[in-house]
């Protein structure tokens, strides 16, 4: 099945870590990923992890829930997802 | 007479969670003296003492609690086993209190409290002597430290959250003269308890300690480490485990010979890969039968879903586990290696040389219950010791 463009899952990526750790993650300089910013600890990670949940409508198993630590990490996972998760 | 009661659960218990279920239920109620799942895993059967204080539904709705907690948002297993020797060949199949009670080499003094006699505390000083090698390889500089520990420092590491169920709560009377001698005159034991004046009491300033690194992040807080160090340290620890706890396998108050390292996260994983090489070697030298496998902490019920999911995500903790052959293919944990990430490094500030907090790891192995797992499969007999642990205990 076609996955979701890859820009339009980046922004929504970048929505979802925005609204987990209250921080602009469009903004400049080096990209969000655990531990920076402070608030995306071990944690944190996991309020992130439901929050992707919801928003593609898919099940993390936690095997991969270790590997999903920055933004690029996260849409490639989510760009592997079958399309019913739009 | 004792009532027997059914709860339904919504949905089966996961297999992988059984084992961390049924040792929560030991803490459901004081009314309850057993509970069962069964095989289907779908209901638990629990039995109720003569004229209990709390209704059956009450207990019912705390054992839906619980199971709710523990396995409503449970995303599936991610166990690794590092190593696994469980199939090495032992000589010994019995259960080795009956013969070590008999021969004067135990004596349970109560739940979880067990003193120990020559042989197996000869083992224990042959392991303790070889893991006090294992650390100077590390170049750990040995530190002693209290049985007792603060309760902030424990409300610091969040232990007093995450294992409410495992403290143990140290009191003394408080300094009053009337309050002391009204003990000294009325404290007496009944019903299983010493009974006195709680009014009498102090605030709970201690308790007595469940881990030995905890001491030493207490003894970095509010400092900078701009180097990775590492220590170690052999230290009594209590975890209370109500009536889970049974013989020499689960003890109330046990011993651990700990080695901690603090330093940037890739050293001090480096140094807890190397133990784990380090241990596995010793294992083997002795002849025991164990794997090496990822593994969780027994969280309470409120945590335990997102803190075991967070450490099987990111393989914080890994435990030895000695095969126990009278209930094969029960086995027992007796050493573990965990990575605390920054944890311990924020909650006690202790920092790098460029501010940003350290990074933990430390390797735990407990003294009795290597003793405890190499007679249970090489028997009280030296003669059917292998070669190593017989001339090492003989050299001591």
């Amino acid at each position: 099945m076609e996955s979701l463009a890859r820009p339009e899952i980046e922004s929504r990526v970048r929505d979802v870590i925005a609204r987990t750790f209250h921080i602009d993650a469009r903004a400049g300089g080096r990209d969000p990923r655990m531990g920076e910013p402070r608030e995306w600890d071990s944690m944190g990670h996991m309020d992130l992890i439901v929050n992707l949940e919801t928003e593609f409508s898919c099940r993390i198993p936690t095997h991969t829930i270790g590997v999903l630590t920055s933004v690029s990490e996260i849409v490639e996972f989510v760009a592997s997802l079958p399309r019913k998760h739009a | 007479m004792s009532t027997v009661h059914e709860v339904r659960l919504p949905s089966p218990i996961p297999p992988a969670l059984l084992g961390d279920v049924r040792g929560k239920l030991a803490y459901v109620a004081e009314d309850v003296t057993s509970c069962e799942v069964s095989p289907q895993l779908d209901r638990i059967t629990f039995r109720l003492k003569e004229t209990p204080s709390l209704a059956a539904d009450v207990v019912s709705q705390r054992i839906l609690t619980i199971v709710g907690k523990m396995c409503g948002s449970y995303r599936g297993d991610a166990a690794c086993t590092i190593v696994s020797h469980l199939d090495r060949s032992v000589p010994f199949r019995d259960d080795p209190h009956g013969p070590l009670a008999s021969a004067g080499e135990i004596l349970e003094y109560g739940p979880g409290r067990f003193g120990l006699g020559p042989l197996p505390l000869r083992l224990i000083e042959l392991f303790e002597s070889r893991f006090r090698e294992l650390a100077r390889t590390f170049d750990a500089r040995p530190h002693q430290f209290p049985a007792l520990i603060g309760a902030r420092t424990l409300e610091r590491c969040q232990y007093l959250r995450s294992f409410p169920h495992a403290l143990t709560l140290v009191t003394h009377l408080r300094e009053d003269l009337d309050a002391i001698q009204a003990f000294a005159r009325d404290a007496a034991w009944a019903d299983g308890g010493l009974r006195c004046d709680w009014s009498h009491l102090s605030p709970f300033q201690v308790l007595l300690s469940s881990a030995v690194c905890f001491h030493w992040y207490a003894w970095l807080a509010d400092s900078r480490q701009p180097t990775p160090r590492a220590i170690t340290a052999t230290g009594k620890c209590f975890r209370y485990e109500a009536s889970n706890m049974g013989g020499l396998e689960r003890l109330w108050d046990f011993t651990m010979r700990e080695i901690v390292f603090a330093g940037p996260a890739q050293h001090v994983l480096d140094a807890r890969e190397r133990a784990i090489v380090g241990a596995r070697r010793l294992l083997d030298e002795w002849g025991l039968a164990y794997e090496i496998s990822s593994a969780t902490d027994p969280f309470f019920i409120d945590n335990f879903a997102q803190q075991t999911t967070i450490q099987s995500a990111f393989a914080l903790k890994f435990e030895v586990r000695a095969l126990l052959p009278y209930k094969a293919p029960a086995t027992l944990a007796v050493a573990s290696f965990n990575y605390h990430q920054n944890l311990f490094g924020r909650a006690f500030e202790i920092r790098d040389g460029g501010g940003a907090p350290i990074h933990t790891s430390c390797v735990g192995f407990g003294l009795e219950r290597m003793a405890f797992a190499f007679l249970a499969q090489f028997g009280l007999d030296p003669d059917r010791w292998p070669e190593a642990v017989r001339e090492g205990v003989d050299a001591r």
